[in-house]
């Protein structure tokens, strides 16, 4: 069944049979797992195999080798979506928190466009920590920042500044004065514009809805006019409610 | 006006800065497609054969929106499908293969284009496919317990076609679907998972499938789709990644699905897609230059489908087939007037 694997490890029904010929007799699962460690390596993007490894490790009840496995297939594709998958599940299943917010940081200094790192850092803060304290919401707003500043052009920090800021009290507000700045600083970048424009259409000043108005327009016809129909819908929607 | 996909892309710039699309070379597609039949015995078809079935389903719906398939070989078809399918109802992938919940979908979508679902006992495919439902509302892909939204999706259609939802506990279903929403408005493939195009075409579909499209909020999910669409025209499938012909499906379906296709800039795209077809020998690669095959080939004749391009059939993006066969079944659209 190996051999098959081995040249077509696509071929789920060989998996199929391969778990049963282990289920039946008694292989060393350690062993299996070093097995799936190199298909894996090999065939990064086949769900077969990530899902042999899980099963190997619920069989096995430990999962300590799961986060060096995880990082070796993310070093080699940084945005592997099976990797973080099988990671997010390991952790989740063992409790294995500690040194995941480090690890994204770590990953993320190295390329701050990988927006699967950025989706992990926000499901280890949700997710371990429950509530989101004022405090982390701040220091999570400015770790996003930071690396908005070195690349403004990036979308994923700016998705996630605004998923840790809904999770605080004053929402999107929090942003405010921030998102202002990069706007004046970086007139080109578009999710800087967005943003503002976003924060600025919720305040109930005429002045607010009027600027907003002015953002998305501006979008429209001059930052981002592959999206010119959405910026105009914002606008037109904004202008519909400034009417009631 | 510069083509930013590639170099050998076949579009027409014009001395006015207007740009035409590469010709649209439907005979040679055709060809590509009929050929894949005839590669028995190479490396590539012996190692697709797992898929063999998701395979005809690409390669049949994509000559039906084309309006390019002779149906003399529909018997042929036919008798192979059933050939796959095992006594618990399941199909599998092909000849001899496990049964499994895409090749189930797949086999139930070739039997309704190909108009024999009555060659089917319907009642126990939708008991394997209820089968596969887990506690907590999920799907798994078969008996050995992968679960991903994926598996909802193809459940909830494959009984949507069989007309028999009732088999499952569809609001414990919706409820799994609604856990994968995430805070940039995508969906995953369980709860927490990065946002990723291919995963939301299944979420929304489900959605869709049941009615609950209320539960999310639209334009935040289509402004999170309409970023999608990088500086040459493509599709990606997350931030900050390459565009793919495939994301011209799963994000514009999902985009059909919540009224906002009009986001995406449709000229743009379309000359995406026509600059991924193999000029020379058909079919359509994932990125101009590359590789054709069946499955992008498809895709990108779906996602022209979607851009209402010129002698295309038109395919529902909710459950994924030429709208010829949804209105012959009789299931009503789910979704706005595109």
């Amino acid at each position: 069944t190996k051999e098959v694997i081995s040249v077509n490890a696509a071929n789920y029904t060989a998996w199929h049979y391969l778990r049963r010929c282990i289920k039946d007799t008694g292989v060393d699962v350690r062993q299996e797992l070093q097995y799936v460690e190199k298909l894996a390596l090999k065939n990064p993007k086949n769900y077969q195999v990530w899902f042999h490894r899980r099963r190997l490790v619920e069989l096995l009840g430990d999962a300590t080798q799961e986060k060096e496995f995880t990082a070796a297939c993310i070093e080699a594709d940084s945005k592997n979506y099976h990797a973080w998958s099988h990671r997010q599940w390991a952790v989740r299943t063992f409790g294995l928190w500690d040194g995941e917010l480090a690890y994204t940081q770590d990953l993320l200094r190295q390329d701050p466009r990988n927006n699967s790192a950025w989706n992990h850092r926000f499901f280890v803060l949700t997710a371990s920590e429950g509530k989101l304290s004022e405090s982390d919401i701040e220091s999570e707003v400015e770790f996003a920042f930071s690396h908005i500043r070195r690349a403004p052009n990036n979308e994923s920090p700016w998705n996630y500044v605004q998923g840790v800021a809904l999770r605080g009290e004053r929402g999107l507000e929090t942003l405010r004065s921030a998102v202002e700045a990069l706007a004046e600083k970086f007139p080109a970048c578009r999710f800087a514009q967005a943003l503002l424009g976003e924060i600025l259409s919720k305040e109930d000043s005429d002045e607010s809805m009027a600027r907003a108005q002015e953002l998305f327009l501006n979008l429209a016809t001059k930052t981002d006019t592959i999206r010119e129909k959405y910026w105009r819908f914002c606008a037109h929607k904004l202008g519909e409610r400034g009417k009631e | 006006l510069r083509c930013l996909t590639a170099e050998r892309c076949g579009c027409r710039l014009y001395a006015d800065g207007t740009m035409d699309g590469a010709p649209f070379v439907r005979e040679k597609h055709r060809e590509f497609i009929l050929k894949q039949d005839a590669e028995k015995g190479t490396f590539e078809y012996e190692m697709s054969e797992f898929l063999r079935i998701s395979g005809m389903y690409w390669g049949i719906s994509a000559l039906e929106i084309m309006q390019n398939r002779d149906n003399d070989r529909d018997k042929e078809l036919i008798d192979f499908v059933l050939s796959c399918q095992h006594e618990d109802g399941s199909f599998g992938g092909s000849v001899d293969h496990d049964g499994h919940l895409l090749y189930t979908l797949s086999a139930v979508q070739v039997l309704a284009i190909l108009d024999a679902l009555d060659r089917i006992d319907a009642d126990r495919v939708a008991h394997y496919v209820a089968s596969l439902q887990q506690p907590d509302g999920s799907f798994a892909g078969d008996k050995w317990g992968e679960i991903d939204t994926r598996f909802s999706y193809c459940a909830l259609l494959c009984l949507t076609i069989l007309d028999r939802k009732n088999f499952i506990d569809v609001p414990a279903c919706v409820e799994f679907v609604i856990k994968c929403h995430n805070f940039d408005g995508g969906f995953g493939c369980v709860p927490g998972a990065e946002s990723h195009g291919g995963q939301i075409f299944c979420c929304v579909g489900a959605l869709a499938l049941t009615s609950q499209l209320s539960r999310i909020d639209p334009d935040r999910l289509g402004w999170w789709l309409a970023e999608r669409q990088t500086s040459g025209g493509g599709l990606n499938g997350r931030p900050e990644k390459l565009p793919d012909v495939c994301y011209s499906w799963w994000v514009l379906s999902s985009l059909a699905m919540i009224g906002r296709v009009h986001w995406i800039d449709r000229d743009a795209l379309v000359r995406y897609i026509l600059a991924c077809q193999d000029q020379d020998d058909g079919g359509i690669a994932d990125r101009p230059g590359d590789m054709a095959d069946i499955f992008h080939t498809f895709f990108g004749c779906a996602g022209l489908s979607l851009l209402g391009y010129e002698g295309m059939a038109r395919i529902d993006p909710v459950l994924a087939l030429p709208v010829e066969v949804v209105q012959r079944l009789g299931i009503p659209r789910m979704y706005p007037e595109i």
